[in-house]
């Protein structure tokens, strides 16, 4: 197909070099087919990965306040000892699962920011997913997510990006929902790219052919679809010859092979900013352990674990890993207390995870106390928005009050 | 296409006046093909010949009633549709909306209902029970060049407008504002025309309609009969004085004609008050949506170079418009999921301002889905195991003068009019090929 | 038939020819065909059927394989020894004409291929004084052997019954086809190789030779070559001395009618549906079939072995591999070797059943090597059970509570006519487990089920749509219980909604448990469990059986719907999906009951396919089981 194509366009339009028609083409094409040329766009833009945990991650299990007689009592049949966590300080260690993480806890690439959550969750699923989502929690109206938000935002700045995109295989959740920008779902890279792979000759053929020919009748709109094409190629050959570089080894998980995705679509500058993938899947989630919580959190944790070691390495090896951060979110922690069935329930704080190569690094906040619990549930000290606003104001460079709605103080997680 | 005075020249008068072919402007395969694009989905080279030979006001017409057996086509789908008192699933019902729009004899009726779908904007995702979705947009079939009194009047008794805009309940001591809201910024004079009084007192005139079970319940006992002040009338109004006072109101009839504008004509620049007053003024006096439509069609306006490829076409116009110009149903679950990915899902739009529409549809990510959705249906691999083949049409349009595929399918598909076409030197053998080619080209993605 | 010697005519009068031409072809050839057809049958009253039972019970000496002429680097081998009996299957007008064998050709290159085909039969059976059946079964009476290498590289070895009679055939066929390609030199051509002629019919696509009354084909040159070497004594090392082979043909005994052998090369690079890493997703499909999983090891070959007497036939292919006793698959092999899955239920109207050996205590307790992968599912799963059954563990009080001897049962319902009929039919499914302490779980189970009710109502509840009544009901002495929607509303008793194909039902009597979904089946089990057990088949550890007429009513049932569903998921118009979906039933009446059995009786993996092509009404592959009993109408 690919001779076909290129002797087609080069046949019927007639093709005239960029130079002739310099003084007819826009300047918005003129930079983009110059741009075609280099590998990296001049700004450096940061990018944003957001791992979700559904289900309600039960915080105390992966930072363990191994030492407090409160956790030992109330987690009769759950609870882990000194010798079997990684130690972090002589308060917390992590689970033993968490391997990867602490590795790159003791390199400064992995944070924990503790006690978040915020006022009055219902800590019922759908609600308080909502909450998390829409970032305007009790606000039932709410049509967008702030990732959706976000987009809209991004992408009134430049029509050509897609500045989102969800990397995974569930329904897309709320958090996505935009009002005018399309946020992709990529299941797996050919939908990133213009198939079939390998035609790198084909795509710098049509992007000259598109960016070469000039319309005699002016049409902005036209222009910015030609521009759009043009983009779509480039980026398509630079997934092609990018995803035959060598990387580490992803463990064999699903949200290994998204993050490989993610990792080779940041290496390709693809342009997209955020990334959104999960971990537990759709309906209630696989972190909502009521019941023989031990070895399936266990297991949950391990594939998290292993799939955020693998990735940081992989950008590391390209020197990427300063340009992006990530980060996890889930809708509520969960009880201190067991249930009957080996268990624990909805709770309210919890941890999230940050990683990346500009961040501080260590742990952000107190541990919450817990003689000071919340309806059997350890109380927040950080508002979740606040992890936001870090993202949108401090890493992506926007303006965090008009997407959440209020200014909220950007917690302080990355390095000077 | 030649050039005409730009927009900002144009009088208002000269642009809604009935276009007349003339040697500036002659009716000619490309006014035929924007016409044909304008008002369905896109043409097949027997409906660009025939539409060439009838010239324009025939070829409107036939588009405003539709080709014979339209009633029949319809009913036999809504048929399709059902199971017994249920609806089917509704990606099911997606896919048989999207064979509607392939196979209508009526093109125009199914995209002014996709329009109307776009306003009221249900989300099938909130309503629950597909059924209600169903029988919304059969609704919206049903007015669509009907009185605009009457599309109101029943969208807003209808269960899936009311679940959408979150208006399913509506006690008599505490009055939905938010439905108040969006029923006038949403569906009638929009953001700016009403103050947040009009709001409160329009949700008073909606308190006693329930949606339970998908189905509307009036509740007496819960409607607050008291005076009330909607949009500078006062009375004791009820839901059915909304409906009235808000499609007679001014404002609405600019939004609307403002949408239809964008829908039909151009997306590139809003026009000025004094271009879309005119028609605004006939509808608010009459109201009548086939007539805004015609006179929108038929104008001068239409016909010139501020129309011609200045919409781009939504993933559904994209789609359709492949398969009817190779008059080829495809499995069409399949293709409303891959127009979901797109970013138009029938049934679900994004929010209850609808699809943003426009550039908007245009993303780098979205021009890679659009040519891996065009190279699936030409060349496969791919979910949707239907090809579209040229071959076909060409044997049935094969004249006498052999004209290479390469240069058919540009009539077909564009209608001759890339810049600097010149005729092709030994093209490719495939016209499957040459078809995918010219579906990628950022011209063929403009309306 | 021989052309018209061409004869000169004025130019004016050739457009008048062609078209009297024309009109007698269109008219003339299907009224002759017709006329020649009737004669014939008017002698042969019973057409081909006549012709197969004549050969029905006669047993064919076993015949000689040329595998001494097949090249080692075959990778799979098909040896026909009975052919008469093959022959028999693939000729018999029942089942070739519900499956419409004949290739999907339409208007006129249908007629010209029928005509061709036809004239071509004429000729040779005019020729040869024989209907075309009967010189086709000399042609293979000594055997067929058909060998396939790499890059599609096919042999087939045919031996006649008479090597005379072969060679005539063959010079006959070249002289009809060198008359046909008179127009196109080069198409029938032949080479000698090796003392041997090497022809070719269509100017290169195959290549055939004849020797010592044997047909020799292949698609590529040189693998004719190949085998003339072996056969002259030169080459490289031919299939009869490749052990593996050798081994694989011996292990299997007796003189099946067909058997394939598929060298491990293929079997491990068959293209599966869903790769090893999906199996480990989905629990359900560890739990059917990660027994199986190492069936193909080593360098051993795989055998495929046929045989069709009689309106019967059985495949039974043969594996590699020895089940795994040990370790987290060890789950579907029965301790003792007299164990196995128990021959299965019969009750009236069933569509299909499945009775299975696996024990569920150790399948469950090793979930974390069999599946890994926490989903979301699994864990909605686990957190379920552990309401349902208030905090038991689950492998080993709820698994460990049942014996590992299950069998699933569907059958078609017959709907109440007080209540009505849905629109669409979903036939009714039951699951029968054998409690180990009985006394003790049948209220713990009974108490889940009700839980499990409660919530299903509850969540209906909230979702605006009607729920179920628990009622206690009686069949024969036995108390169950048994929940309903309440069908008081509805108004067209002929369109019901598709909840009314569900009326749960949990029976717990004796030392059996019965899910089922309807009341109907619970009570037809009931009578079926009422009767003495019989003894497991040693060594099977799943029997799967489908009744095809009973599936086929099943579709007729549903066509409406399905027909629909084609036409959306497909884009086919109403006629191609209402053809499309009348070929189901046609088939699956065709193929008649079909039982299914895989095991290790003998240590080594087997995997036996049962078709009963034409039983009588009603009667299901059940008869010949165990159980004895024929079903009931």
């Amino acid at each position: 197909m690919t001779q076909t194509r290129r002797q087609f366009l080069r046949a019927t339009l007639q093709a005239s070099t960029l130079v002739s028609l310099a003084p007819l083409v826009p300047s918005l094409i003129c930079r983009t087919a110059l741009a075609a040329g280099s590998r990296h766009p001049g700004d450096d833009r940061t990018a944003l990965v957001v791992i979700q945990l559904s289900g309600g991650n039960d915080g105390l299990n992966c930072v363990v306040p191994y030492a407090d007689d409160t956790y030992a009592r109330l987690r009769t049949t759950l609870r882990l000892t000194a010798s079997q966590v990684h130690r972090i300080d002589d308060r917390v260690g992590f689970h033993p699962e968490m391997k990867e993480c602490r590795r790159l806890f003791d390199e400064g690439l992995f944070s924990v920011v503790q006690g978040v959550g915020y006022p009055k969750s219902s800590r019922q699923h759908p609600d308080a997913e909502r909450d998390w989502q829409t970032a305007r929690p009790g606000d039932t109206h709410c049509p967008t997510g702030w990732i959706g938000r976000y987009a809209d935002e991004a992408s009134d700045r430049d029509p050509r990006l897609a500045p989102a995109a969800m990397v995974s295989t569930i329904s897309k959740p709320f958090g996505l929902t935009s009002e005018r920008t399309i946020i992709p779902a990529i299941r797996s890279l050919r939908d990133a790219a213009i198939t079939p792979a390998s035609h790198a000759a084909e795509h710098a053929e049509a992007i000259r052919l598109i960016t070469g020919t000039a319309a005699n009748d002016p049409n902005p709109m036209l222009d910015l679809v030609r521009a759009s094409t043009a983009t779509a190629h480039q980026v398509a050959r630079r997934i092609e010859t990018t995803s035959h570089a060598p990387n580490t080894t992803y463990p064999n998980s699903k949200l290994g092979a998204h993050l490989r995705d993610i990792a080779t679509l940041v290496r390709a500058d693809a342009g997209f900013r955020l990334f959104y993938t999960d971990l537990g899947g759709d309906g209630f989630g696989g972190f909502d352990n009521h019941a023989f919580q031990k070895d399936h959190h266990a297991s949950l944790l391990r594939e998290l674990s292993d799939a955020i070691g693998a990735f940081i390495d992989d950008l590391r090896r390209d020197g990427l890993a300063e340009r992006v951060a990530l980060m996890t979110v889930s809708e509520f922690g969960r009880t201190v207390t067991e249930n009957g069935r080996h268990g624990t329930d909805h709770g309210a704080a919890a941890p999230v995870f940050l990683a990346g190569g500009a961040l501080k690094g260590g742990l952000i906040g107190k541990h919450p106390e817990l003689g000071d619990l919340d309806k059997d549930a350890p109380s927040h000290h950080t508002d979740f928005r606040q992890v936001y606003a870090a993202m949108l104001d401090t890493w992506l460079g926007c303006d965090s009050a008009h997407i959440l709605g209020e200014r909220f103080d950007p917690v302080d997680v990355f390095k000077a | 296409m030649q050039s005409t005075p730009p927009d900002s020249e144009l009088s208002p008068d000269f642009a809604w006046a009935p276009y007349r072919p003339s040697v500036q402007a002659p009716w000619d395969t490309i006014r035929a093909g924007h016409l044909l694009r304008r008002a369905g989905a896109g043409p097949s080279l027997g409906d660009l010949r025939r539409a060439l030979a009838d010239g324009p006001a025939k070829t409107i017409d036939r588009i405003f009633h539709g080709e014979s057996g339209a009633g029949a086509f319809n009913r036999q789908i809504d048929d399709y549709e059902v199971q017994g008192p249920n609806a089917r699933p509704i990606d099911e019902l997606r896919g048989w909306w999207l064979r509607r729009m392939i196979e209508s004899p009526h093109p125009l009726l199914e995209r002014m209902t996709l329009f109307w779908h776009g306003w009221f904007a249900i989300s099938a995702a909130r309503i629950g029970q597909p059924r209600a979705a169903l029988d919304h947009v059969r609704m919206l079939r049903a007015n669509a060049f009907g009185s605009f009194d009457a599309m109101l009047a029943a969208a807003t008794r209808d269960p899936a407008t009311l679940l959408t805009a979150e208006g399913a309940e509506n006690f008599k001591a505490k009055a939905n504002e938010h439905l108040g809201r969006q029923l006038l910024a949403r569906f009638t004079v929009g953001d700016g025309a009403f103050t947040e009084a009009d709001a409160r007192d329009t949700a008073r005139a909606f308190t006693g309609l329930f949606v339970r079970g998908g189905q509307l319940r009036e509740v007496p006992r819960e409607h607050d009969d008291g005076t009330k002040t909607i949009l500078g009338q006062t009375g004791a109004w009820s839901d059915r004085d909304f409906a009235r006072i808000a499609a007679a109101h001014p404002a609405t009839a600019r939004r609307i004609t403002r949408a239809l504008y964008r829908h039909i004509i151009a997306e590139d620049a809003d026009p000025s008050d004094a271009v879309i007053d005119p028609l605004a003024s006939a509808f608010a006096s009459n109201r009548n949506i086939g007539q805004l439509v015609a006179s929108m069609l038929r104008s001068n306006l239409f016909f010139s170079r501020a129309a011609y490829r200045r919409r781009i076409k939504s993933p559904v116009e994209f789609a359709v418009g492949l398969c009817r110009a190779f008059e080829k149903t495809v499995p069409t679950i399949q293709l409303g999921h891959a127009l979901a990915e797109l970013g138009q899902d029938l049934y679900h739009p994004p929010t209850i301002k609808g699809w943003a529409g426009g550039t908007r549809w245009i993303n780098r990510q979205t021009m890679a889905g659009r040519i891996n959705l065009a190279r699936a249906l030409f060349l496969g691999p791919g979910e949707i195991e239907t090809r579209l083949a040229p071959g076909p049409i060409m044997a049935k349009y094969g004249d006498a003068s052999p004209v290479a595929p390469a240069q058919r399918l540009l009539e077909l598909l564009l209608q001759d009019n890339i810049p600097q076409a010149t005729q092709a030197a030994g093209p490719p053998d495939d016209p499957a090929a040459i078809a995918f080619g010219i579906a990628s080209l950022p011209e063929y993605q403009m309306a | 038939m021989d052309k018209p010697p061409p004869l000169k005519r004025p130019a004016g009068d050739k457009k008048m020819r062609k078209i009297i031409i024309a009109l007698a072809v269109i008219v003339g050839i299907p009224v002759t065909f017709g006329v020649l057809k009737a004669i014939r049958d008017h002698h042969n009253p019973h057409g081909t059927r006549h012709v197969a039972t004549a050969h029905a019970t006669a047993r064919q000496a076993p015949v000689h394989f040329p595998e001494e002429w097949i090249p080692d680097a075959a990778v799979a081998v098909l040896e026909i020894g009975q052919t008469d009996e093959i022959l028999n299957l693939l000729l018999d007008p029942a089942l070739s004409g519900r499956l419409n064998l004949a290739p999907q050709l339409s208007g006129p290159a249908k007629w010209r291929q029928a005509i061709g085909t036809w004239m071509f039969r004429q000729h040779f059976e005019r020729k040869f004084g024989a209907d075309w059946q009967t010189l086709v079964r000399r042609l293979v009476k000594g055997g067929v052997t058909v060998a396939a290498g790499s890059e599609k590289t096919f042999v087939a070895i045919v031996k006649g019954d008479d090597a005379d009679f072969v060679q005539k055939l063959h010079d006959e066929l070249v002289a009809v086809a060198g008359r046909g390609a008179r127009q196109n030199p080069g198409k029938v051509s032949q080479t000698p190789y090796e003392g041997v002629p090497v022809w070719t019919l269509n100017g290169g696509n195959t290549y055939h030779a004849v020797v010592d009354g044997h047909v020799v084909l292949s698609n590529k040159l040189p693998a004719i070559r190949a085998v003339l070497d072996l056969r002259a004594g030169k080459g490289a090392g031919s299939l009869a001395k490749r052990a593996e082979f050798l081994s694989a043909k011996k292990s299997m005994g007796r003189d099946a009618a067909a058997a394939l052998y598929v060298s491990p090369a293929v079997m491990n690079n068959l293209p599966l549906p869903h790769g090893p890493q999906r199996l480990q997703d989905n629990p359900m499909a560890v739990l059917l079939l990660a027994a199986y999983a190492d069936a193909f090891q080593g360098d051993a070959w795989t055998a495929l072995e046929l045989d069709c007497p009689d309106g019967n036939v059985s495949l039974r292919l043969s594996g590699t591999g020895k089940p795994v006793r040990t370790g987290p698959k060890a789950f579907a092999w029965p301790a003792a070797d007299s164990d196995g899955a128990l021959p299965n239920l019969v009750v009236p109207r069933q569509v299909a059943n499945a009775s299975l050996y696996r024990d569920l205590r150790h399948f469950y307790a090793n979930k974390d090597a069999l599946f890994p992968e926490r989903t979301s599912q699994l864990i909605f799963f686990e957190n379920m059970m552990g309401i349902f059954f208030s905090g038991r563990d689950i492998a080993e009080d709820v698994m460990g509570a049942v014996d590992p001897h299950v069998r699933l049962v569907v059958a078609e319902q017959a709907y109440d006519p007080a209540i009505g009929t849905p629109s669409i039919q979903i036939p009714a499914i039951a699951l029968v487990f054998r409690m180990r302490d009985p006394k003790r779980f049948g209220i713990i189970a009974e108490e889940a089920w009700q839980k499990m009710l409660g919530l299903v109502n509850f969540s209906r509840g909230q979702k605006a749509q009607p729920g179920m009544i628990i009622d206690r009901l009686d069949h024969s002495g036995v108390r169950y219980s048994c929940a309903a929607f309440s069908h008081a509303e509805e108004k067209d008793k002929s369109n019901l909604d598709t909840r009314f194909n569900f009326r749960p039902a949990i029976v717990h009597h004796d030392d059996y448990l019965i899910f089922s979904t309807t009341d109907g089946l619970a009570n037809d089990l009931i009578d079926a469990l009422g009767k003495p057990s019989p003894k497991a088949i040693a060594g099977i550890n799943s029997i799967v059986e489908i009744n095809g007429s009973r599936l086929a009513s099943l579709v007729e049932a549903n066509s409406e719907s399905m027909i629909r569903d084609n036409m959306v998921k497909k884009g086919q118009t109403r006629e191609q999906a209402e053809k499309g979906v009348a070929a189901i039933p046609a088939i699956a009446r065709a193929l008649g009951a079909a039982t299914l059995r895989m095991g290790a009786p003998d240590g080594k993996m087997i995997a036996e396919l049962n078709l009963t092509l034409h039983p009588p009404n009603g009667a299901t592959a059940a008869t010949t089981s165990q159980a004895g009993v024929a079903a009931n109408e």
